[in-house]
């Protein structure tokens, strides 16, 4: 079943999708990671800055001070 | 008193265990170890037919599970050798223009009677007997002066 | 956020006591100073491992272990498969940053001296680990059934040859028969999506354990550090900051270079020419190519069983001292390993 729907043997290349396809999936993704990532850090800095006696909220949603 | 029966039940505890697993472990290691099945020294198979090789040309073949070739020299005789690289198990391509056999593996190089040229490879490939009856050319393990 | 999971927390709290755990994650600090970057290397690991977990099993879906449809089970997948082409890339490009991320946290645990009392065994089970993540990509490397998976499978279970006596039984085991064939594939198979999966949880488990229980290592040099950070929140949101970042990098990869599927094996047809393995095992194929096999195969193993008792043969550090020997040691493996990787580069260019 799997083999009868595949073409010939060297068509891979034209069978994936086409680079512009594939940023357009990925380049989103890219800069959705990219900000949460800078905004991960961001909050690193100031948590740490903030009061150190300060218990540390779980799910790390409450800023303390 | 009850020291030494307690380190008497340990023991008897110790080896029972030790027993046990000895049962377990030897049944998995044997399944685990594909069955050997006699491939038979005199096996022959047919490997071509007379008029399938040009001279100076090489046909791959499988004998006894392994890679071989059979080669057509320029001058019409055969030779046949296992095709499987004695260094870590490639198979060998034949080079007609130099009339050798190269592992592109690791470099290996073989004569047509199997010597080693080049290393890594320290043995020499094995070599079979060939014979033509009709026009089928059969190649088996019989031992022969490499 | 909080009213969310409040009855879910009142449930577990009314159930369990959960006062050690917050106390651990209210002390646990992690070490500032200026080696701390090495630090995210653990977690990025842990971080891939994950995704080859994911990406694994959704290709267990479609992926089927024989000869006669391995090749054209991956091809589904690359070519028909929705999102195919995107999930085996995720795999293809997660293993080699895998292997890259798992070089790098070894290295510089080595080189920190991070493996010193009271942590041998973190350490060994780290080797452990690397040995496990080099054995997935030596056996996922057969399964799509190419001619360049072929002639490597033949060559790694042919390694055992040259050990006397149990040589060719280990050989014969890992092969499955003979030579490789359709019963190497289905062992292959088992063990890449079974048996190591299994082992990695159980000493990735033990591994994160144990660094929870010791902490970060500081390295002898840096002995009077005065900065620490909080693990929670400060240095997991920067563990979570790397992990989106590399996830960035993979998707980057992935889009640039998909994974390729080169031709489907012939057994009988001998090796294609400038044949090589990927680029992690080039030092030990040049090995290979450079000297005999007995002594090149003995020599990496007898490299390979110091490099796992380094914490017990290392004293000195254990003591606290300096121990020049063994950064130099390190220093040798490190430049062997990588000047054999670019000696292949240049001759099979040549070739």
């Amino acid at each position: 079943m799997i083999i009868a729907a595949l073409g010939a043997a060297d068509s891979l290349a034209s069978q994936i999708p086409s680079f512009s396809d594939r940023l357009n999936f990925s380049l989103p993704l890219i800069a959705v990671l990219l900000v949460v990532s800078f905004f991960l850090l961001l909050k690193s800095y100031t948590v740490e800055r903030g009061g150190k006696e300060d218990v540390p909220g779980r799910g790390g949603k409450d800023q303390p001070g | 008193m009850a020291s030494t029966r307690r380190q008497f039940l340990n023991r008897v505890l110790a080896a029972g265990v030790a027993a046990i697993s000895a049962y377990i472990i030897y049944p998995v290691l044997r399944f685990l170890t594909p069955p050997q099945f006699a491939l038979g020294e005199q096996e022959t198979v047919v490997a071509a037919t007379t008029d399938e090789l040009k001279p100076n040309s090489a046909k791959f073949f499988k004998f006894q599970d392994k890679p071989a070739v059979l080669v057509r020299l320029p001058d019409g005789s055969y030779k046949a050798l296992s095709a499987k690289c004695t260094h870590l198990g490639c198979t060998v391509s034949f080079e007609s223009r130099k009339d050798d056999f190269l592992c592109e593996c690791h470099g290996s190089e073989f004569d047509l009677n199997g010597k080693v040229l080049r290393g890594p490879a320290a043995r020499p490939l094995p070599v079979y007997l060939v014979s033509i009856r009709g026009d089928k050319i059969y190649v088996s393990a019989g031992k022969q002066a490499a | 956020m909080k009213d969310f999971f409040g009855p879910f927390t009142a449930f577990i709290e009314e159930r369990f006591d959960l006062t050690p755990l917050r106390r651990w994650a209210r002390h646990k600090k992690v070490p500032q100073h200026k080696h701390s970057f090495w630090y995210y290397f653990g977690g990025l690991a842990l971080f891939i491992i994950s995704l080859q977990f994911v990406t694994g099993i959704l290709m267990a879906f479609y992926y089927s272990p024989t000869p006669d449809t391995a090749h054209e089970s991956v091809r589904y997948i690359m070519e028909k498969v929705h999102y195919g082409w995107l999930i085996r890339s995720m795999h293809f490009w997660g293993a080699n940053f895998l292997v890259a991320v798992v070089l790098v946290h070894m290295f510089s645990t080595y080189f920190m001296k991070a493996y010193r009392k009271p942590r041998e065994l973190m350490w060994l089970i780290g080797v452990l680990l690397a040995g496990l993540v080099l054995a997935f990509a030596f056996t996922g490397y057969l399964l799509p059934w190419t001619t360049l998976s072929y002639f490597a499978t033949k060559v790694g279970v042919n390694m055992p040859m040259v050990m006397p006596g149990i040589g060719g039984f280990l050989s014969r085991l890992l092969a499955g028969g003979e030579d490789v064939g359709a019963a190497t594939l289905t062992r292959m198979f088992t063990l890449h999506v079974v048996l190591l999966p299994i082992l990695t949880l159980v000493l990735v488990t033990a591994h994160v354990f144990l660094s929870q229980v010791f902490g970060s290592s500081v390295p002898l040099s840096q002995k009077g550090y005065s900065e620490e950070t909080r693990f929670f929140p400060t240095f997991v949101l920067r563990d979570s900051a790397v992990w989106a970042g590399m996830l960035a990098i993979l998707i980057a990869f992935v889009t640039i270079f998909p994974a390729n599927l080169s031709s489907k094996v012939n057994p009988v047809m001998p090796a294609p020419a400038g044949i090589k393995p990927e680029w992690y095992f080039l030092f030990l194929f040049q090995t290979l190519r450079t000297f005999p096999e007995i002594p090149a195969i003995a020599a990496v193993t007898i490299g390979l069983i110091i490099w796992m008792l380094v914490p017990f043969l290392d004293k000195r550090s254990a003591k606290g001292e300096r121990s020049t020997f063994f950064t130099l040691f390190g220093v040798a493996i490190l430049v062997y390993m990588i000047a054999m990787t670019m000696m292949a580069y240049i001759t099979t260019e040549v070739h």
